[in-house]
């Protein structure tokens, strides 16, 4: 892809690659380095993208794979700025990153993908690399938790 | 829970981008200047090769023009090179006596080629040939005297000899058709006379011997070639012939024959033709030394005549 083209169709992408950011990762430092290393990534290997029609799905799974590996990695430390958060349970958005969370990695992206931006399963499968019904089986999965979490904590 | 609920919930998680962010975002995606220093220099040593290609295509195109097709009479067509076709050295190649014209005229524009000999033919009613402009061969031959020509067939018989220390030494006698091509093969060193007799046939089939020889002698294009083979053969000497010939680039062409004069009268954009012909005086057959073209138009035919060599083609 030509590098003028390939840097419009970054800037076409950031709001929604950073929306993304913001739901799987709590610092800003993390969205941050997310966002770098995907653009940097994703020039990288931008030879492997053939079809220029998939690039927001070729690209969201760079992001996604981006936050997946930053959250590996903080889980492996110890991560200070999270902790305020997590004393302050009453917090709507605290709350709602729990659940989130909560989920499996394979159960929760699809669910933030559809939900946020709106991605149809089609498109959920093409970036996770699996078959439509494995996309749906994980989103029905992630939904009958949170339900059950929801109905949960409504109860208490 | 609800989806929409869900929905909302994931965007209040959402926070505008800060600037801070936007423009790490911004320069990560921003054009990369040591890249394009690279790309520049991979252009300039790309346009490099290119060049180099183009000059190696045109010097292997250069060594492929000195090659041309010989349509020998027999109607085969051989690939053999060619030394020098455009400036031939009468003292080493007199033989190549073919030129290549191409006429530009302005408005109109004609390809047209000459050559004193006999025409890369085989015979009437031969199937059509592929030739172009480079593929026109030469052979020689002998033109039978007028009178002979004013008959409807005739028959020769074309002899060849050698004067070898004075005595005339036989090679070669037989009965030729109208354009048979014969081959021989001599002693450089010698002279070398070609004769025939001829009879002839009138419009009743009754034959005719006429007694006289008619002898050439051609120990001086032999010496001056070099060559120990020749091609003869005896052909009409006022019967007009038209061959059609494919030519690449030319709309139609067709040969056209008048004893030993053979024109290719080739018709590009416009529908009229143009012959380029030798004068008279340098078509002798010991001549062939010196070609000097001029450019007549239809010279020597009408240009009803040359529209009939089309048709009948």
């Amino acid at each position: 892809m030509e590098e003028r083209r390939f840097t419009t169709k970054m800037l076409e992408n950031e709001q929604m690659l950073y929306r993304i950011a913001c739901v799987f990762l709590r610092s800003e430092h993390d969205r941050q380095d997310a966002m770098q290393e995907t653009a940097l990534k994703a020039w990288q290997y931008r030879d492997r993208l053939r079809e220029e029609q998939y690039f927001k799905t070729w690209i969201t799974r760079i992001m996604v794979n981006e936050c997946r590996m930053i959250i590996r990695k903080s889980k492996r430390m110890i991560v200070t700025d999270t902790l305020p958060e997590q004393m302050a349970p009453e917090n709507r958005n605290l709350e709602t990153r729990l659940m989130l969370e909560s989920l499996p990695e394979k159960q929760r992206i699809p669910l933030i993908l559809h939900y946020l931006e709106g991605f149809s399963i089609v498109e959920i499968a093409r970036i996770e690399h699996v078959s439509v019904g494995i996309v749906k089986y994980r989103m029905h999965q992630a939904r009958k938790k949170l339900r059950l979490e929801w109905t949960g904590k409504e109860e208490q | 829970m609800t989806e929409q609920e869900l929905r909302d919930r994931l965007n209040s998680l959402v926070d505008v981008i800060p600037n801070e962010t936007h423009r790490s975002f911004l320069m990560a995606v921003s054009p990369r200047k040591e890249e394009i220093v690279v790309k520049k220099k991979i252009s300039v040593g790309l346009i490099f090769a290119i060049l180099v290609s183009l000059v190696a295509i045109a010097f292997a195109t250069t060594e492929l023009t000195q090659k041309f097709i010989s349509v020998n009479w027999q109607g085969e067509t051989t690939t053999e090179p060619v030394d020098d076709i455009d400036t031939p050295d009468p003292l080493s190649d007199p033989m190549i006596k073919m030129r290549k014209i191409l006429y530009t005229v302005p408005d109109d524009v004609a390809a047209v080629v000459e050559w004193n000999g006999t025409p890369p033919r085989v015979s009437k009613g031969r199937s059509r040939k592929t030739a172009s402009l480079e593929e026109i061969s030469y052979d020689t031959g002998i033109v039978l005297p007028d009178k002979i020509a004013e008959q409807d067939s005739f028959e020769a018989t074309l002899t060849c000899g050698c004067l070898a220390d004075g005595d005339y030494e036989l090679i070669s006698e037989e009965k030729v058709d109208e354009f048979t091509l014969k081959q021989y093969t001599v002693n450089p060193a010698y002279d070398i006379v070609i004769g025939y007799s001829i009879g002839y046939k009138d419009k009743n089939e009754s034959l005719y011997k006429d007694e006289n020889k008619y002898w050439r002698s051609i120990r001086s294009q032999l010496s001056i070639s070099l060559s120990n083979q020749f091609q003869f053969a005896v052909m009409d000497g006022d019967e007009h012939t038209a061959e059609s010939v494919d030519i690449p680039g030319i709309d139609k062409a067709v040969f056209v024959t008048r004893g030993m004069n053979t024109s290719l009268i080739a018709i590009r954009t416009l529908n009229k033709p143009v012959v380029v012909k030798t004068k008279p005086s340098e078509r002798a057959l010991g001549d062939i030394t010196e070609y000097k073209y001029e450019l007549i138009e239809m010279d020597g035919f009408t240009l009803e005549e040359c529209l009939t060599f089309f048709q009948h083609e």
